[in-house]
């Protein structure tokens, strides 16, 4: 069994690349499950997840936590999170399912997205030509989330500060959203 | 190469020096040109051929409402035709064409038509090329396509880029004119979000053509001041270059921003930018267009627009004419007149159709009140005109002005009804606007500079306290007086000669008239018939004036007979610019498999399957045909092991207290005994009964389970399922997460797939046929502690496995188990062999599951539960659908096995006539079998379940076949399934 050892392959092989002083990273060491509320089950859930995770449970649209400090959560959707924190800290995460009881179910989803960072003032511009949100940071302030289409992929865009973005999309497309991001950062750089 | 000739000062930088070519003719502008200016300043009148007659044809306007001088600019395939001179920004190296001629612009031959005129009027095609009947797809359409049309294409992919985006605003002001500017600064400055857009390079409008006075400052000044500004302010976008041409829905907005068009390097970024702008208010500040009056031979080169020849003169510095004549209904006619007399330029008549004029006439200038034009002289300029009183006057140029028409297009895009103002004799917006939608200054038919400063305040103030922010007080900017009244006047009467309307495709008042004659009495009647407005420039300088000539015929006013519709966009934009980045093989994103590159490096020839890319087969080094190696690839499983990325079927993880239950509405099979660690295939109807889906699910846990789907219809199941979820269901305690992505999962079949997983399989746990018989789940771990989960199901009918590991362990896992495989002489094998051993098997897929078939033709009838209630499962037992000599799913054979049988071929019973009522069903699925040694179908034939040895004709018309086929049992091969079991 020794001789046969399985490797970690990152999505888009640790991708990193400087636009002007705008970067965009891969973000490869990101644990993330996502979280839905059991039926009924809100407010228990949510007391338990602030006295357990100690984190308040954020509304649709907005995050709580952040990675460097732990755990991040988003709410994605009415009674649906999603949870992050670095992988070397995936304990952190593994951990809640088990802690959280019948309140809510837990998928792995690590491996379902690719991760990029995007930071620099170049970020809002060429987010403008893939993206119909509004990033305004008047409108998407740090500490927003949503789910929106870029070229026709599915993406979930998180605000960290002021021209700081995690952006996720399926990882099997990951060649096709990075390309669309690339695309967008020549054009507007 | 011609120099431009004295420039008189203007708004172009003097200190630069930009040489481009026309026609081959290499001539020189400045940097702030249009290429319509420098054209003029090189003395270049004629610039091209009209569309039907070919006449020739000058410089008429000065904006986007250019109908005459169309371009061809740039060559092969970066060419681009029906540019308008006087919106080109102009750049050093450009080249420019004229268009629309046979041979030279200026001896065209086809120029002949202008001769045939007669036979040319409106309606001609309707009328001339009825008869012979046989002439018109051999003779009349390819003489008509040779020679008519505006400019010609590459036919070659354009090389150029473009990209779309979105852009949102608090306010979006369309125009950049004095109203534009004015409401931008006031909304900016209360901090608004506002987007201003203009088409021109240089925002000010009509203050960059006029001589105005804005707070004792020159107009253009004040509006490269109030410009700067804006530029300055974080809250405010002033997007140059750019039109908006067409409100929609809700506030949003098409722009397309030229970007790279003036510059002579790109550097591979776009031309153009399409976007799409989210507004919660807009402020139409559009401007006006002028328009000229219809007069006999009206359509000489050099007759063009009043306020074109003084914008030409004050901003570009070039005089069109050295004695330019001036024929106007109105004040502003005269400022044209007073410009060029100011320049020491001759002005040697003012015709005022009126008997009088409030303007301030300067001493000396020669006038004519109550005058007619009543013809023009001149081939490749205009030499002379004459005048109702009989005089004739020798002139350079004619500058003429029929009165200004508000741009009103934005508003009224979504139907909204303009109105008449008698006033300034126009149409302007009614009160229908959009909801949000704002309109000031020319736009909204005040056409003075101080109303439209006025206006712009006075909307933006109120829009800005509309969207909660507090805008300071602005004074109103002092601005000269100006003189704007207008005496309606459309026509000439009096003269020879055709009196034209709309000068880009060539229609006249006569053609009016005889439109009328014929029976045309409504607009968009006279619209079709006779072109009208129709051209490129959308009739933006005619359309008015011919709704007075037909009003004038039909004795109605011009409000009764009214506008056409207005539609965008409001002036052509580039089919590229639509498509984006969006072309070739960024058309559509691409999923790839997580052993994409292994098998990139293996031999493996990709094949879409929707936006995947998978292996179709792997070639090996000396296989010449695909047949080679598929057969290869399935009999290697066959005799021993094969391995298939199959991450491509949708997985979706479905959890809940009420997971159960859900699954058991969701499947028509029953799926309430179902064990944990147990897998069962599932069946999946429509509403109507039909099949939509069939898959495996298995129960990881006592509320957790993870279904499979098809490929295909991965992303329709879900969408289902969450419409049960959340609509038929919501009460149901479940959570559905499509988890096709995170998991990378291999087929591993074949009588030795066993012993090649359990040297990857950690020995703590077993996977022989007692310890994990098929139909089975396992969580395990592989590699010394690696996360993996292990299926024992199979899709080519041998001992086969399903192991599943983390996706960006994909890659790596389909090495190990070709590594650990290399004692069995593994092989990977690809869609086509998948294909061919599920054929083999009498497997269903989607070939089959074509939204038309029902589990009764399919032979899983049994399968819907008379048990429970599910989707589908009541009109699954209608009549209709469970006839007794309905289709049946069954396999065939060749009689003759050396014939191929193709997907697609019918069935017929030997020696009847092969029509549709003669019709016995399909051929599904085909392939060769390297098992069997002959090539086997799957099909739908009817009563086949009861014409199991009978022999009928499988005829595919399209690929030419027709031979004779034997029924079987689809289940070709391992009939009884003891090898999947084993």
């Amino acid at each position: 069994m020794d001789k046969y050892t399985l490797n970690r392959e990152t999505f888009l092989g640790g991708y990193q690349k400087s636009f002007g002083t705008t970067i965009l990273t891969e973000i490869e060491d990101l644990d993330i499950y996502s979280m839905a509320c059991s039926s009924n089950k809100y407010s228990k859930l949510k007391t338990e997840f602030k006295q357990k995770i100690g984190i308040d449970l954020p509304v649709t649209g907005t995050a709580n936590g952040s990675i460097s400090e732990g755990i991040l959560i988003i709410g994605m959707a009415q009674d649906q999170w999603f949870m992050f924190s670095k992988t070397h800290t995936k304990k952190l995460l593994e951990n809640i399912p088990a802690t959280m009881g019948q309140c809510a179910y837990f998928t792995h989803q690590s491996d379902s997205w690719v991760a990029l960072r995007l930071v620099g003032k170049l970020a809002i511009p060429a987010l403008e030509r893939i993206c119909s949100i509004d990033l305004h940071p008047s409108v998407f302030m740090p500490g927003s989330a949503a789910r929106t289409l870029m070229e026709h992929l599915g993406v979930v865009v998180y605000c960290e500060d002021i021209n700081h973005y995690i952006l996720l999309s399926a990882s099997s497309s990951a060649s096709s959203f990075l390309h669309a991001l690339e695309t967008s950062l020549r054009y507007v750089s | 190469m011609r120099r431009s000739t004295q420039r008189f000062g203007g708004l172009i930088d003097h200190h630069s020096m930009l040489s481009f070519t026309f026609n081959s003719c290499k001539m020189t502008g400045y940097k702030g040109d249009t290429l319509a200016s420098a054209l003029l300043a090189n003395g270049q009148k004629l610039v091209g051929r009209s569309f039907k007659y070919h006449r020739p044809r000058g410089i008429f306007g000065i904006g986007s409402e250019e109908p005459n001088a169309l371009m061809h600019l740039h060559q092969g395939a970066h060419g681009e035709p029906n540019t308008r001179a006087t919106t080109v920004e102009l750049f050093d190296g450009l080249k420019a064409h004229s268009q629309n001629h046979l041979f030279s612009l200026n001896y065209d031959l086809l120029a002949i038509n202008d001769f045939l005129s007669p036979f040319f009027s409106a309606g001609f095609y309707y009328k001339t090329f009825m008869w012979p009947k046989a002439f018109w797809e051999k003779l009349y359409e390819p003489l008509i396509r040779s020679t008519a049309g505006l400019g010609t294409l590459s036919i070659l992919p354009d090389p150029d880029c473009y990209d779309n985006g979105y852009l949102h605003c608090d306010l979006l002001i369309v125009g950049a004119g004095p109203a534009g500017l004015a409401a931008a600064i006031v909304a900016g400055r209360a901090g608004a979000r506002v987007l201003i857009a203009d088409e021109d390079f240089l925002p000010g409008g009509r203050l960059n053509f006029e001589n105005l006075l804005i707070n004792e400052l020159p107009g253009n000044e004040w509006a490269a001041l109030m410009a700067a500004e804006l530029d300055s302010m974080d809250n405010v976008q002033l997007l140059r270059r750019t039109t908006v041409f067409g409100a929609y829905d809700h506030g949003i907005f098409g722009a397309i921003e030229r970007r790279t068009d003036h510059l002579k390097e790109v550097n591979d970024k776009p031309r153009q930018v399409l976007w799409r702008i989210y507004s919660k208010r807009s402020l139409i500040c559009a401007g006006a267009t002028e328009r000229s009056i219809a007069f006999p031979s009206n359509d000489r080169p050099n007759i063009m627009l009043a306020g074109a020849a003084r914008g030409y003169l004050n901003r570009f510095g070039v005089a069109v004419g050295k004695r330019t004549a001036i024929f106007t209904n109105n004040d502003n006619g005269w400022l044209t007149a007073i410009d060029y007399s100011n320049q020491g330029l001759e002005v040697p008549i003012v015709i005022d159709t009126r008997n009088s004029s409030s303007v301030n006439i300067p001493d000396g200038m020669k006038h004519k009140f109550g005058g007619r034009v009543i013809n023009t002289k001149g081939r490749r300029n205009v030499q002379s005109i004459l005048l109702a009183d009989g005089r004739a006057v020798k002139i350079d140029c004619l500058a003429v002005s029929g009165g200004w028409s508000p741009n009103i297009h934005l508003t009224c895009h979504k139907r909204n009804k303009p109105i008449w103002n008698n006033q300034i004799v126009a149409f302007v917006p009614g009160s229908d606007l959009d909801q949000g939608m704002s309109v000031a200054g020319a736009a909204n038919g005040s056409l003075d500079l101080s109303s439209c400063l006025k206006e712009g305040i006075a909307a933006a103030e109120m829009i800005a306290h509309d969207l909660g922010y507090n805008p300071l007080p602005v004074s109103l900017p002092k601005t000269n007086r100006e003189q704007v009244s207008i005496s309606a006047f459309w026509h000439v009467k009096e003269g020879i000669g055709r009196a034209w309307l709309d000068l880009q495709n060539d229609v006249t008042v006569d053609d009016i008239e005889q439109a009328h004659t014929e029976g045309f009495q409504v607009a968009e009647h006279i619209k079709r018939y006779t072109t009208l407005g129709m051209a490129t420039d959308q009739g933006k300088t005619s359309n008015v004036m011919s709704l007075a000539i037909l009003s004038s015929i039909t004795g109605k006013s011009i409000e009764e007979t009214g506008t056409t519709i207005y539609r965008p966009p409001y002036t052509p934009v580039t089919i590229g610019a639509f498509a984006g980045r969006s072309r070739s093989k960024n058309f559509r994103p691409l999923r790839r498999i997580p052993s994409h590159n292994w098998a990139e490096s293996n031999g493996a020839e990709f094949i879409e399957v929707g936006n995947w890319l998978r292996p179709q087969w792997y070639r090996k080094r000396g296989e010449e045909h695909w047949r080679q190696i598929v057969d290869r690839e399935v009999s290697t499983t066959r005799k021993s092991v094969g391995i298939c990325d199959v991450t491509t079927l949708g997985k979706i993880d479905i959890q809940g207290r009420d997971a159960n239950k859900f699954l058991n509405k969701v499947y028509a099979n029953g799926f309430q005994t179902l064990q944990v660690g147990k897998i069962r295939y599932g069946l999946m109807l429509r509403e109507d009964g039909i099949v939509y889906d069939d898959g495996t699910t298995a129960r990881l846990a006592e509320n957790h389970y993870l279904m499979t789907t098809t490929t295909a219809n991965a992303g329709l199941v879900f969408r289902q399922l969450e419409f049960a979820r959340q609509c038929l269901w919501p009460r149901m305690d479940v959570h559905l997460i499509s988890v096709t992505d995170g998991w990378a999962q291999f087929a591993v079949a074949g009588p030795n797939s066993r012993k090649l997983l359990q040297k990857l399989i950690d020995p703590c746990h077993a996977i022989t046929n007692e310890a994990f018989p098929f139909m089975t789940y396992g969580e395990f771990t592989i590699c010394g502690g690696a996360t993996a989960r292990l299926f024992r199901i199979s899709f080519s009918g041998e001992l086969a496995y399903e192991i599943a590991v983390p996706a960006r362990l994909g890659n790596s896992m389909m090495a190990l188990l070709m590594d650990a495989g290399k004692e069995f002489n593994a092989v990977p094998y690809g869609t086509e062999a998948l294909g061919v051993m599920r054929i083999e098997k009498g497997h269903i897929a989607g070939n089959e599951l074509d939204g038309r078939t029902t589990a009764n033709q399919l032979g899983l009838e049994r399968m819907i539960s008379k048990k429970k209630d599910s989707i589908g499962s009541i009109l699954s037992q209608r009549p209709g659908v469970n006839e007794k000599d309905d289709f049946r799913l069954m396999g065939f054979r060749p009689v003759d096995k050396s014939n191929y049988i193709s997907a697609g071929a019918h069935f017929f019973e030997n020696g009847v006539e092969m029509n549709l009522e003669n019709d016995q069903g399909w051929m599904s699925s085909a392939a060769y079998s390297p098992t069997l040694g002959h090539s086997i179908g799957l099909g739908f034939i009817k009563r086949g379940n009861s014409r199991i040895g009978e022999k009928v004709i499988a005829a595919d018309p399209l690929r030419g076949q027709k031979f004779s086929v034997e029924i079987i049992s689809s289940h070709f091969f391992d009939p009884d399934g003891e090898r999947l079991r084993g």
